[in-house]
């Protein structure tokens, strides 16, 4: 009777009234979305409410970091994994990823739990595409509803990449951090977002190839050694919006054809953030690069103009609608002898530029001599505005 | 800044329209800002906006929050790949910061189902956002406490729950 009374106090004052529990429940789940896996597990003690409330997520993020504590709590790594994978263990059991509109996955180490981690998916695509004494007209009922996967960490393996390419035709938003790929290729026609962040395809040494014709919006970030058969983009005919940063310390021949194989594939393109790229118009090997009629934004950061900037002079040649150009500690040209040499050759070669909007141009450089890169754009250019903002750090 | 983006809206946000407010107060808007609403958009398509827009739902007070908001987001909508508005993207940050501290229960609440009526995707994502961010790292118990929920079970109910889902929890 006691506890009884202590319950209903809140109500009978009639101060606190509880407006979250009254929310709808499909506002509960947009909440429920931004939380946590297991807190979205522990609401279903609050109420009678929200008892069920969790069962019906359309997100999920399971995230090792939550099973961390820090302080006196802290726990051996160890023992956290062993909690965080019994939680996701049962948390599967009760929710097929197949039937989520959103799922994320993060583990905390490729290395030694990625491996582990990836069964949660295989056992997925095999569970689920295995609907016993169900006829399957197509991929109707075998095929995920799942629009935003995100994986941080987790190995993986051909099964995962050929299931993408046939059951995931919902597929929009693919987020790949810290992954190791087991395959060589990996296709989706629903694709519009993608990103490949700090993985690998060390487990598999032939090139691996990425097929996404629908694609919008597209971030690689790629340390090329981690790619020993090289990392080939087919074309993306609606790609927008592109960030490419490559690092690339030793070998990186493999992908030095395919930037500009890449570069010819996204003319639509609107904004363009390049880093790490290197000098690719060689001279014996001229590449024929597009107009980029649609190009609005341009950023080259860390990228190597001492090819007397020949990229450059290419982007600004053929991007008519340019409006904003970065160049953040690009490498420039650093021979100054040679060049005093060379300087009336290159006044011949005065280029065309033509980009009639471009409002801004950013520079950011550390101790290298930019004279020569602002004398370019001031001098050789003579329809280009002169609004340069020159910053300079240190390195 | 933020006058010059407002300048901008109304030379090209085109005809203004009227939001009126549960409570009768008015609001003139451009149709560019109105148009952050999916609900008013679709009205603005319809033709359906002459006489003003009644938001039986929305109070006068939630509703010049709402208008403020749509106001302070029109240029980024707007001008999606306008690139020299980088300073401009910090003071929506620093304004939409702002604005989420300050929201407290039951105003929040109140916004929340103003957004998901108004259908305006990035402000319902944002309350949203809030009042995880307000359950996070709570046991059940101290969400309870923060939002005022009554626990309706009887203890009996309370332990088998906490036994089903015992593999949420930490023991």
């Amino acid at each position: 009777m006691d506890l009884d009374t202590t319950r209903k106090r809140p109500r009978e004052s009639g101060v606190a009234v509880d407006r979250l529990s009254a929310l709808p429940d499909c506002l509960l789940h947009v909440i429920m979305s931004f939380m946590k896996a297991r807190q979205v597990v522990q609401t279903c003690m609050l109420s009678k409410r929200w008892e069920h409330l969790w069962r019906t997520v359309q997100c999920l993020d399971v995230d090792h970091r939550e099973f961390q504590s820090t302080g006196e709590a802290a726990q051996g790594d160890n023992e956290v994994w062993q909690n965080f994978e019994d939680f996701a263990d049962n948390l599967m059991l009760h929710h097929q990823i197949a039937h989520l509109d959103t799922f994320q996955l993060h583990v905390n180490d490729v290395y030694r739990w990625g491996q582990h981690a990836s069964r949660w998916i295989r056992r997925s695509i095999k569970y689920n595409t295995k609907v016993p004494g169900i006829p399957r007209p197509g991929l109707s009922c075998s095929s995920w509803s799942l629009k935003r996967l995100h994986l941080s960490n987790i190995c993986l393996d051909d099964l995962f990449a050929k299931h993408i390419s046939s059951m995931c035709c919902s597929l929009e938003d693919l987020n790949l951090k810290g992954c190791r790929f087991a395959f060589n290729e990996i296709t989706s026609h629903s694709l519009k977002s993608l990103v490949i962040d700090s993985c690998d395809s060390k487990l598999c040494p032939s090139k691996l190839v990425v097929t996404a014709p629908a694609i919008a919006s597209l971030c690689l970030i790629v340390k090329l050694w981690f790619f020993p058969g090289g990392l080939f983009v087919n074309e993306m005919p609606f790609l927008s919006k592109a960030s490419i940063l490559v690092s690339a310390t030793y070998d990186g021949k493999n992908f030095q054809h395919n930037q500009s194989k890449f570069l010819g594939s996204p003319c639509n393109v609107t904004t363009l953030e390049l880093s790490g790229f290197q000098t690719m118009i060689i001279p014996e090997e001229p590449v024929e690069l597009p107009e980029f009629k649609n190009l609005k934004i341009l950023s080259l950061d860390k990228c190597d103009l001492s090819d007397n900037f020949q990229l450059l002079k290419h982007f600004l040649q053929n991007s008519p609608n340019l409006e904003k150009l970065t160049l953040r500690l690009c490498e420039l040209p650093k021979d100054s002898k040679k060049r005093k040499g060379k300087a009336k050759a290159k006044k011949t070669r005065l280029v065309d530029i033509r980009c009639e909007n471009l409002k801004l141009t950013e520079i950011i450089y550390d101790a290298d001599d930019v004279l020569q890169l602002v004398g370019l754009l001031l001098n050789d250019s003579a329809n280009l505005p002169n609004n340069i903002k020159l910053s300079k750090v240190d390195r | 800044m933020a006058a010059a983006a407002a300048e901008a809206t109304i030379d090209g946000g085109g005809k203004m329209i009227i939001l009126i407010s549960a409570d009768g107060k008015r609001f003139e808007v451009t149709e560019a800002v109105a148009s952050q609403s999916q609900l008013i958009s679709n009205m603005i398509e319809d033709d359906c906006t002459e006489n003003g827009v009644r938001l039986p739902n929305v109070d006068g007070d939630i509703l010049t929050m709402v208008v403020d908001y749509c106001n302070m987001h029109a240029g980024d909508a707007a001008a999606d790949g306008d690139t020299t508005k980088a300073s401009s993207t910090e003071e929506l940050k620093k304004f939409d910061a702002e604005l989420v501290q300050a929201l407290e229960n039951p105003v929040l609440f109140k916004l929340i189902l103003a957004a998901n009526f108004l259908n305006i995707k990035s402000l319902l994502d944002m309350t949203c956002q809030r009042v995880a961010d307000m359950m996070s790292g709570k046991t059940p118990e101290q969400m309870r406490e923060t939002f005022s929920i009554e626990n309706d079970f009887t203890p009996e109910e309370e332990a088998a729950i906490r036994q089903e889902n015992a593999w949420a929890f930490d023991d």
